[in-house]
């Protein structure tokens, strides 16, 4: 063997050169090595030969073609057979064609839907040309050095001066929203006929709001929109209120409150421009917008100071920055700012502030910062805030969902594919090359996606005005027309066809024939524990849905049944009157009112307070009391209530005496006790002292040197959520207020109350219009969201489930049809149909029971997280699982004996003659 | 004239076929390439020039015999093609053509 050339080399060539090259190029380099070997010696040849081989390999040598004929990937001829064979197969196995594509359907769906509502609430505020430059100022309030609350209320003179003196700031602008969480009154006339609404959100604007923020404006001058006495309007207002008229240089007369004489109360403003109702996604919400420097003006004389000083802050406070500008500096001077104006009264009440600057990016996520309770809890109404938990929740659903399609589809064809294999063998043996059959597998799972995806889309499509409706947005099909949700789409699409595909494409293709038409590959056995494994992996996270479904509803019923302390059934609420003949008081006619309804026969109780139950309490008073000193300043929630008000809510006092009808609401000399008032025990637990009986008599003093005197204590109540806990609160006694709440008498007729107490209204304000609610539909309107989440969370759940069980079925059915000689020869042998049954669906229902025993700890450690989000919240116990877990088994038992009972109870003859 | 492009190397391949007649291969077309202009030239740059000949139909092949040097493997035997001899002609033609421009 001396003459031969080095064998590396050969085997080099034989790795890298086409088999159908090999013989002549081996052959050449060979002969030409003997050539050399003769001529230069072997040293010589062997470098050579070797140099050749290197020469020869790809990318170095060009590849012949070869001899056979070899049909392109994409030949039309071949496509369409694919096309055919893939009907053929989706017609033959229907049953199993029908799950699947019901499977991919459902999955798309959902996360369409899902997604749809994903990017939609995570593109929130984007719509903004300067979304990147817009800033919301946020304040840091920590009162003598405790806790520390971010508020989005600033200073009126705040946004100037930062605006003054930072060069860095661009823009500001500042938006008040109207007072008390009530809305204004807005009334206008129309060929002698008034109409008033009291159902209008208003915001008060800055002259620079709409260059700083994309709000579009349909008709109307942008830069002059919001000077002088003028009011804009969205379209849909435009149509509430003026129907299909020209709403430009209408006159709107605009109820404040702010007090002085009529016409700075209510002033009378012209429509200078109609906007664009503002998209869903957009944390400024609004019906209409006016000026802020009306509000200023109509300012009474008494308390502009107040407002001018850095002691009151209503204002939510945007910025624009110069692009490029440092946010952390810019809040840092800003922060110098309010240091020197505000500074000394900070420290003189034991307060500590901060400026920070907020990325638009960041506001409408954003529930921690409170939006203004301290400003009356005004910004509530026209600020929105996405729910970001529920937003990662049904993200988290949709890959569930979607994943358990494609799992269940990858197990079909799994299973399936062992009828496939004889296909796969005659192809390969009559010349199909690997490639070939693969392109065949990857057409088959792409026209089932692409079926699945076109009949999703035409779902989607029904479904959206549906959803839209459940979620508050307004999608349409243009919304799909974005380039994040297209991109998601087909990446969904293109994962669907490649995770579907792939085991059919690269497992079956690499089948050896012989093998196969042997039939030694396509026993049920190989592959089995890759097919438990995704049993339970798509069965698992269904399960967990499931129990964290049922965990919501618990809570939310348990929610929905809450004793909160109030009895509200029965109770309507009703908006004291806005606009008043001239002369009158506005306590003067509330006053009236109350005598007037009284003497209605079906009133029980009539009752003036500040707010709403389930809308919070309009005041947030820092003060302690007087014998606690070294407790440090705490924050009090406050509103005025009069002496019906135990009566009408039916809370109970604990101690003390409650308010009396045309008591003084000042005790004993008034500069002493600056007001009477009532306590909940709360408070009383929060100052340190166990029985409430002592408090009685007791002196709160507030840090602005108000004098409380404790009159009352009563019973804890849940005036406004069940997600918080209960606050310390104290009412005081206010005779007439802004909402009056009536309780109609144990079986009197509702309605016919309600007509009377409208009556008595519009005879004595004939210039305002009439609006009530019944308490118990406003504290229940805070659950809405909640409801929300627990409804959507259900249907996917639900829907995930569904496509599980789906799988399952189609596995049963399978393996049931394809042991149908094992049953026979059973049969034959005495076996009974129960027994079969339970063999053939003991492995199922096993595989459900572990996916179960998995599922439960996750289920738990998600929804451990998401209950304790809720102050008052259910325990969670073993039922839901319980619960879960039976239904689970039961739905495998039913979906596995559907198709098994009926292979086992065939007569045994059927399956064991024909071979 | 419409023409199929040769190059430069690509001729020469094609010129040693056509003058072998019987017996291209791989190997005697390297040797006499070697032989006749004296250029080095390795099989890989020959097997792929023949490749592209064949592919511009302008030489023809089929396996042909086998010999013990080769360790008994054979050969792919090359020929010219009517399509190739006619390419030759005319590169000659206008080569003449040109010449005789300079000469007149």
């Amino acid at each position: 063997m001396e003459n031969n050339p080095p064998k590396w080399a050969t085997r080099l060539l034989h790795r890298a050169c086409p088999d159908h090259l090999l013989e002549e190029v081996e052959g050449d380099l060979q002969e030409e090595y003997q050539y050399q070997l003769r001529k230069v010696g072997k040293r010589q040849a062997d470098w050579d030969y070797a140099i050749n081989v290197i020469g020869f390999l790809s990318p170095f040598s060009r590849r012949r073609k070869s001899e056979h004929y070899r049909p392109s990937l994409f030949s039309t001829i071949m496509l369409k057979n694919y096309f055919v064979t893939a009907m053929r197969n989706i017609a033959r196995n229907r049953t199993y064609s029908i799950i699947n594509l019901v499977g991919l359907t459902f999955g798309l769906v959902s996360s369409m839907l899902i997604f749809q509502f994903v990017i939609y609430e995570r593109s929130a505020d984007e719509f903004h040309a300067k979304f990147d430059q817009l800033n919301r100022v946020t304040f840091k309030v920590a009162e003598g050095g405790g806790t520390s609350e971010r508020q989005s209320q600033l200073y009126l003179t705040a946004g100037q001066a930062f605006k003054d003196e930072i060069p860095a700031v661009a823009n500001m602008a500042r938006i008040r929203a109207d007072f008390f969480q009530e809305c204004p009154t807005l009334s206008h006339t129309t060929n002698g006929e008034r109409k008033t609404y009291k159902d209008i959100r208003s915001i008060m604007v800055d002259s620079t709001f709409l260059k700083m923020f994309s709000f579009e404006l349909v008709r109307g001058n942008a830069a002059t929109a919001l000077a002088g006495k003028s009011i804009l309007i969205t379209e849909s207002t435009a149509i509430k209120l003026f129907g299909y008229e020209d709403p430009i240089g209408k006159t709107i007369e605009y109820g404040m409150i702010s007090g002085g004489p009529r016409t700075e109360r209510v002033p009378s403003l012209q429509v200078t421009g109609v906007l664009k109702d503002a998209p869903a996604n957009s944390h400024i919400q609004f019906d209409v917008m006016i000026p802020l420097h009306i509000f200023v003006n109509g300012l009474l004389e008494r308390v502009r100071p107040y407002y001018n000083s850095w002691g009151n802050n209503n204002f939510t406070t945007y910025v624009e920055l110069q692009p490029g500008a440092d946010r952390d500096k810019v809040a840092e001077m800003m922060n110098t700012i309010v240091e020197r104006q505000a500074g000394e009264i900070l420290k003189r009440i034991g307060t500590t502030v901060s400026v920070e600057l907020q990325p638009m990016s960041k506001v409408y996520f954003d529930r921690e910062t409170n939006l203004g309770l301290v400003g009356f809890g005004s910004a509530v109404v026209s600020t929105r805030t996405g729910n970001e938990r529920m937003v990662y929740f049904l993200t988290l659903i949709a890959i569930i969902t979607l994943a358990i399609a494609l799992m269940s589809y990858v197990n079909l064809s799994t299973i399936r594919s062992l009828d496939r294999a004889k296909e796969v063998g005659i192809r390969k043996v009559i010349g199909a090359y690997k490639h070939n059959l693969q392109m065949q597998f990857f057409m088959e799972s792409t026209m089932m996606n692409l079926a699945g995806l076109v009949i999703a889309v035409i779902l989607v499509m029904l479904l959206v005005p549906y959803f839209n409706d459940f979620v508050q947005t307004n999608f349409t099909l243009t919304s799909w027309f974005n380039s994040k949700f297209l991109l998601l789409i087909s990446g969904i699409f293109v994962t669907g066809v490649l995770l579907s595909g792939l085991y059919p494409a690269f497992i079956l293709s690499s089948f050896m024939p012989i093998k196969v038409l042997k039939g030694s590959v396509g026993s049920l056995g190989s592959k089995s524990r890759m097919r438990k494994f995704l049993i339970v992996l798509q069965y698992a996270p269904a399960i967990s849905l499931l129990v964290c479904t049922m965990v919501v509803y618990t809570q939310l019923d348990f929610m929905r049944n809450m004793d909160v302390g109030l009895d509200m059934n029965k109770l309507v609420t009703i908006r004291s009157p806005f606009i008043l003949p001239d002369s009158i008081p506005t306590t003067t006619a509330e006053a009236a009112f109350k005598k007037e309804v009284v003497r209605i026969p079906e009133v029980e109780f009539a009752s003036f307070a500040g707010n709403q139950a389930g809308r919070g309490l309009n005041f947030l008073v820092p003060f302690k009391v007087d014998s606690v000193g070294d407790s440090g300043v705490r924050f009090y929630k406050c509103s005025g209530v009069d002496h019906d008000f135990t009566s009408a809510f039916s809370v109970k006092v604990v101690a003390g005496e409650p308010f009396t009808d045309g008591m003084t609401n000042t005790y004993g000399n008034p500069d002493d006790f600056t007001r009477k008032v009532m306590v909940n025990e709360t408070a009383v637990r929060s100052w340190g002292i166990k029985k409430n009986e002592d408090v009685i008599g007791r002196v709160a003093a507030s840090e602005d040197g108000d004098r409380f005197y404790v009159m009352a204590v009563l019973e804890d109540f849940n005036w406004s959520s069940v997600h918080k806990a209960i606050d310390p609160v104290m009412l005081w006694y206010t005779p007439f207020n802004r909402f009056m709440t009536i309780k109609v008498k144990p079986g009197a007729d509702l309605n016919s109350m309600l007509s009377q107490v409208k009556t008595v209204y519009e005879y004595m304000f004939p210039m305002d219009v009439f609006h009530y609610e019944f308490a118990d539909d406003v504290y229940k309107r805070q659950y809405g969201e909640d409801e929300k989440f627990a409804k959507l969370f259900g249907i996917f759940s639900g829907l995930a489930a569904l496509i599980a069980s789906l799988g399952l079925f189609g596995l049963a059915s399978f393996s049931a049809e394809r042991r149908s000689k094992e049953v026979g020869i059973r049969k034959v042998m005495g076996a009974s149909v129960n027994s079969i049954v339970g063999l053939l669906g003991r492995e199922f229902i096993m595989l459900v029971f572990v996916a179960f025993v998995i599922a439960s700890p996750i289920a738990w450690f998600v929804m451990n997280g998401w209950l304790q989000t809720f102050a008052f919240h259910i325990p969670l116990n073993a039922i839901p699982f319980i619960i879960t877990g039976i239904g689970a088994v039961l739905i495998a038992v039913v979906t596995v004996s559907w198709r098994t009972i009926r292979v086992a109870r065939e007569n045994p003859i059927k399956s064991l003659r024909d071979e | 004239m419409e023409r199929k492009y040769l190059g430069e190397f690509e001729e020469i391949v094609l010129l040693i076929v056509s003058a072998l007649d019987e017996n291209a291969y791989g190997v005697t077309i390297l040797h006499e390439i070697v032989e006749q202009t004296g250029r080095t030239v390795r099989l890989n740059q020959v097997h792929s020039a023949l490749q592209r000949l064949e592919e511009k139909g302008m030489v023809r092949s089929k396996m042909g015999g086998a010999t013990a040097e080769r360790g008994g493997r054979r050969k792919r035997m090359f020929q010219t093609t009517a399509l190739g001899r006619k390419v030759l002609t005319d590169i000659q033609d206008v080569r003449q053509k040109l010449w005789n421009l300079g000469r007149a």
